[in-house]
């Protein structure tokens, strides 16, 4: 039970730290497609 | 917690975040470009030069949808472990102010333009002050949770048990279900005694109430009296 409660945790991060990122990079290749 | 629930939860917090951020960028993009053409544009005959084509629908979207997105993140995210639902107001201050130092110190006339750096400082105070008058404690309450979901449910439908286990459960209830609560009522009224009956018996109907609380909340509604009757 421990270790998957840790496991969730290190997982909640990491998706958001990936979400972060690839948030980023959408807005960029969205500012690209829009401004042409 | 359950795959389903943790697999939607991520899908919304992944979705929520990202769009965040999308939109952030969008506009961290968007007001760079007005900031190259000296930091004000319009329409209207005020005498502003006109926008960068498409600068207004980026820097919509980018506040509505990344707006949006954050609201997402923070109803429908994962409850557990790291929370940054207060993470985009210090990003969108900070990009700003670094905004204003980079064209505040490079600006497109040339020279150095002492209004956007002091703009740069008030967008640093507004973006980063915030955190310095948090502690320890309210860093991590606000940044991480330590939710954990139920491992198992509370109740179990009464379908699913063994006949010992409805009897035990139902020795647990008798005590705390609201019959026990009518019970005291109706002992003082007769038409309230009659509305708790009917109440006990409209439970049991419903399958709220196995046979032996119905019987239990029955007894204690009509007293030690009704035993001797019979």
């Amino acid at each position: 039970m421990k270790r998957t409660t840790t496991g969730l945790k290190i997982y909640s991060l990491v998706l958001q730290a990936a979400a972060i990122l690839c948030g980023v990079a959408l807005g960029v290749v969205v500012y690209r497609w829009i401004m042409g | 917690m359950p795959l389903p629930l943790l697999i939607r939860r991520s899908v919304y917090t992944f979705a929520g975040l990202a769009g965040t951020f999308a939109g952030l960028t969008m506009l961290f993009l968007a007001a760079r470009l007005v900031f190259a053409m000296g930091g004000r544009c319009g329409t209207g005959g005020y005498g502003y030069p006109p926008c960068p084509e498409h600068v207004p629908e980026l820097a919509l979207l980018g506040l509505f949808g990344g707006g949006a997105c954050a609201v997402l993140y923070a109803a429908k995210g994962l409850k557990f472990g790291a929370r940054l639902s207060l993470l985009p107001v210090p990003a969108l201050f900070l990009g700003m102010a670094w905004n204003f130092f980079e064209f505040g110190f490079d600006p497109p006339g040339g020279g150095l333009s002492i209004g956007w750096l002091i703009c740069g400082v008030v967008f640093v105070v507004m973006g980063a002050g915030p955190m310095f008058q948090l502690d320890k404690a309210t860093w991590r309450e606000t940044l991480w949770s330590d939710w954990q979901p139920p491992s198992e449910p509370a109740l179990r439908p009464l379908a699913g048990l063994t006949p010992i286990e409805r009897a035990e459960r139902a020795r647990d209830r008798v005590s705390t279900k609201p019959a026990a609560g009518a019970a005291r009522a109706a002992s003082r009224d007769p038409a309230e005694l009659a509305s708790a009956l009917e109440r006990v018996s409209r439970l049991h109907a419903a399958g709220e109430l196995t046979d032996a609380e119905y019987t239990v909340a029955k007894q204690r509604l009509l007293g030690p009296a009704s035993g001797e009757g019979r």
